[in-house]
């Protein structure tokens, strides 16, 4: 019984021109996002596949020079690109592309991609995510606004409940087949989106990623179709409907996003660039400067350092003075940004959290987040990223001291490596977390999403078996 | 068939059904005749279980239907006074519709006799429903209760819409259902249709059944249940 419902319902709404027009104006915009993004990242990809092979060239072949030259030389890297962040943009257009890594210093990373876009693209637009988590809401509440008030009002629900019809069954026939109408549009364009995964050269890993985000989108649909039929129910009328449901995607996919934002950051302040910078100054200078001998700090350790090998001066040492005190230089350093690097990590780590605990009144926004993760475009696989590359800041310029400190002699300023040593040096390779890692982390807004699904649902029947004809 | 015991409906103050009791026989039809708001209406509403009486019992073949709202609808059929359908489907596929609902999978062949003896030409039957004037809805309308072969039929103001043509044609087709055993409780305003093929007429006011009018052996004159009508109300 509920087939032979969706099936008519289904083929009912095919026939109908809204729809018709509604899937046009959708299949135009889809397309057009699809290939956008598509070029914009295989553009975007070679672009940065390009300059990591140059800097690692460059590094390798940079003059010859003292290894703690090289470390204030320094070099980049890229932030990779995934095969899905053509899919879900996340918050690629906002974070920094490049990271310039060198001695003495973290540095943040530079480059965003909204920074050289018109403010078009600035909000961030028109990608398949975007069609798909705020367009197709739309799309769902103009087919179902009328499902059971239409009926209600034009006195069909009196003749189908004559037939012997349940409300509930009503429902759940209603509800499929709007499934279907919406899968019958949005089907197409998963293909297309794994068409475009295709020519990426997706591997396993991504086609799985992107199963995920299939079935992610259907939930997020469902949780529409059953308020849409919900609104439809409870109002009674078509227009009150409308408006409801209107009301309730303004609520979720518009307000709820930019409240959550804006309570985290009341909540949990992020430090402005400037207190930001004058903390770390200040932290560092109560340490040792590598490149300071009149540093009370350097001075100190330099009194223990000649102590603890019994020698009255630093050239007879057992090692390269100068070599060992950049590194501990590099050594406090690394403490001193880790602290505040850490401290700035905490707040943002807050303010996810209270965007998480947010995001559950929202099913977009639970949409949104999942489905970013999935993409590998969210904030924390971000974070990750510029944590590897700290990581592999402190091992290469720890190689380089490392090689001063052994293997020069103290004040052997003009002693040179050259390409051999460089090729040698570690190079940086970054893996982003792997799904298995990543899953469990979404248990808590997956199963979030099933509840509205749920509750939608339930609360939907509710509303149908109370109507009365 | 069709009976009711004491069945009433309050509306705050406003008693729209006062303790109505009525049997209605296999092979019979009652015609309720009454102004708007009579109680007419009120009446088949509670037959259908739509509306949960205050008192008193419906029965459709001896089950409550207040008890049995879905089970009771097996035996029934109804013809409400607009027949709206969906607009995208043809004639055809909405009877196929709503006789699915029913619980009935039929043959294209069956349903087109079904449109065609409720007076819808065949090449209508094919067209979408948004092309259709009211009356060739309702044809559609009288299909789906056909289709569904139930022993009790109830009807409500059904010939609305209608032409006189296809009205006379309506009542052959009561008259058919009659022989073969269908209960039928019909409201109208059509004191002439009621008087062809009615076997007994009751006139509601103020939600009573004030008058029973018998017509089995069709003796009565429309003149006549006119007059009682105008004095009853």
């Amino acid at each position: 019984m509920i087939f032979e419902i969706a099936k008519q319902e289904c083929r009912s709404l095919l026939r109908e021109r809204r729809f018709q027009v509604a899937a046009l104006l959708l299949s135009g915009l889809f397309l057009l996002s699809l290939f956008g993004a598509y070029e914009y990242y295989t553009a975007l990809k070679k672009q940065h596949d390009a300059a990591a092979t140059t800097a690692r060239y460059q590094w390798e072949n940079q003059k010859d020079k003292n290894p703690h030259s090289a470390a204030h030389y320094g070099t980049y890297v890229f932030k990779p690109i995934y095969p899905l962040s053509y899919f879900d943009r996340g918050v690629d257009a906002y974070t920094g592309n490049t990271l310039f890594l060198e001695g003495h210093r973290s540095n943040q990373a530079k480059y965003r991609g909204a920074e050289d876009r018109s403010a078009f693209a600035r909000l961030g637009v028109l990608t398949p995510a975007f069609v798909l988590s705020i367009l197709f809401p739309l799309f769902i509440i103009v087919l179902g606004f009328g499902a059971m008030a239409a009926e209600l009002e034009n006195g069909n629900l009196r003749l189908l409940l004559a037939q012997g019809l349940r409300p509930a069954t009503l429902f759940w026939g209603k509800s499929l087949g709007l499934w279907a109408a919406t899968m019958a549009l949005a089907a197409p364009f998963f293909l297309a989106g794994a068409g475009g995964l295709l020519l990426l050269g997706a591997d396993a890993e991504h086609w799985l990623r992107y199963a995920f985000e299939v079935l992610l989108y259907t939930a997020y649909f469902g949780c529409f179709i059953h308020l849409t039929l919900l609104f439809s129910a409870a109002t009674k009328r078509q227009n009150a409907s409308l408006v409801a449901s209107l009301g309730v995607w303004v609520l979720v996919c518009l307000i709820a996003p930019k409240a959550a934002v804006n309570l985290a950051k009341q909540l949990y302040p992020t430090p402005t660039t400037l207190d930001y910078q004058n903390a770390v100054k200040e932290d560092l200078e109560k340490g040792v400067d590598g490149h300071d001998a009149t540093d009370a700090f350097t001075k100190k350790l330099e009194a223990e350092t000649l102590k603890k090998y019994g020698v009255d001066s630093v050239q007879h040492l057992p090692f390269n003075w100068d070599g060992f005190i950049m590194q501990k230089g590099e050594e406090h350093e690394t403490l001193v940004f880790q602290k505040h690097k850490q401290q700035l990590l905490d707040v943002y780590a807050k303010q996810q959290q209270v965007h998480r605990a947010a995001a559950v009144v929202s099913p977009f926004m639970l949409t949104n987040s999942l489905s970013q993760r999935l993409a590998g475009t969210d904030v924390a696989t971000y974070f990750d990223f510029l944590a590897a590359a700290e990581r592999y800041r402190i091992q290469l310029i720890g190689e380089l001291n490392g090689d001063l400190t052994r293997n020069f002699k103290y004040g052997d300023w003009d002693g040179k490596r050259g390409k051999a040593f460089f090729a040698q040096n570690v190079a940086f390779e970054y893996r982003p977390p792997a799904l298995k890692s990543v899953l469990s982390g979404l248990a808590a807004s997956a199963l979030a999403l099933l509840a509205w699904l749920l509750v939608s649902g339930v609360l939907a029947v509710f509303f149908f078996k109370r109507v009365k004809p | 068939m069709i009976s009711a015991t004491h069945l009433t409906k309050h509306y705050g103050d406003k008693v729209a059904l006062d303790t109505l009791t009525l049997d209605i026989a296999p092979g019979e039809i009652f015609c309720l005749l009454g102004q708007n708001g009579a109680g007419k209406t009120t009446t088949i509403n509670c037959f259908l279980a739509f509306v949960q009486p205050s008192a008193g019992h419906a029965f459709i073949n001896g089950l409550d239907v207040a008890k049995h709202p879905v089970e009771s609808k097996k035996y029934l059929a109804y013809l409400p006074e607009v027949v709206m359908l969906y607009p995208n489907l043809t004639g055809l596929e909405n009877l196929d519709y709503f006789s699915r609902l029913a619980g009935y999978k039929q043959e294209k062949g069956a349903l087109l006799t079904y449109l065609e003896t409720a007076g819808l030409e065949t090449k209508d039957c094919l067209r979408r429903v948004s092309g259709y004037s009211k009356g060739m809805r309702q044809k559609v309308g009288i299909a789906i209760a056909l289709a569904k072969k139930a022993k009790a039929l109830f009807l409500d103001e059904p010939t609305s819409g209608l032409d006189p043509k296809a009205s006379n044609d309506f009542s052959k087709l009561l008259l058919e259902l009659r022989n073969d055993g269908v209960a039928m409780l019909m409201a109208t305003h059509d004191i002439f249709r009621a008087k062809d093929v009615a076997n007994r007429i009751g006139i509601m006011k103020d939600g009573r059944l004030v008058n029973v009018l018998d017509n089995s052996r069709n003796t009565l004159h429309a003149k006549e249940i006119e007059e009682l009508y105008l004095q009853t109300i």
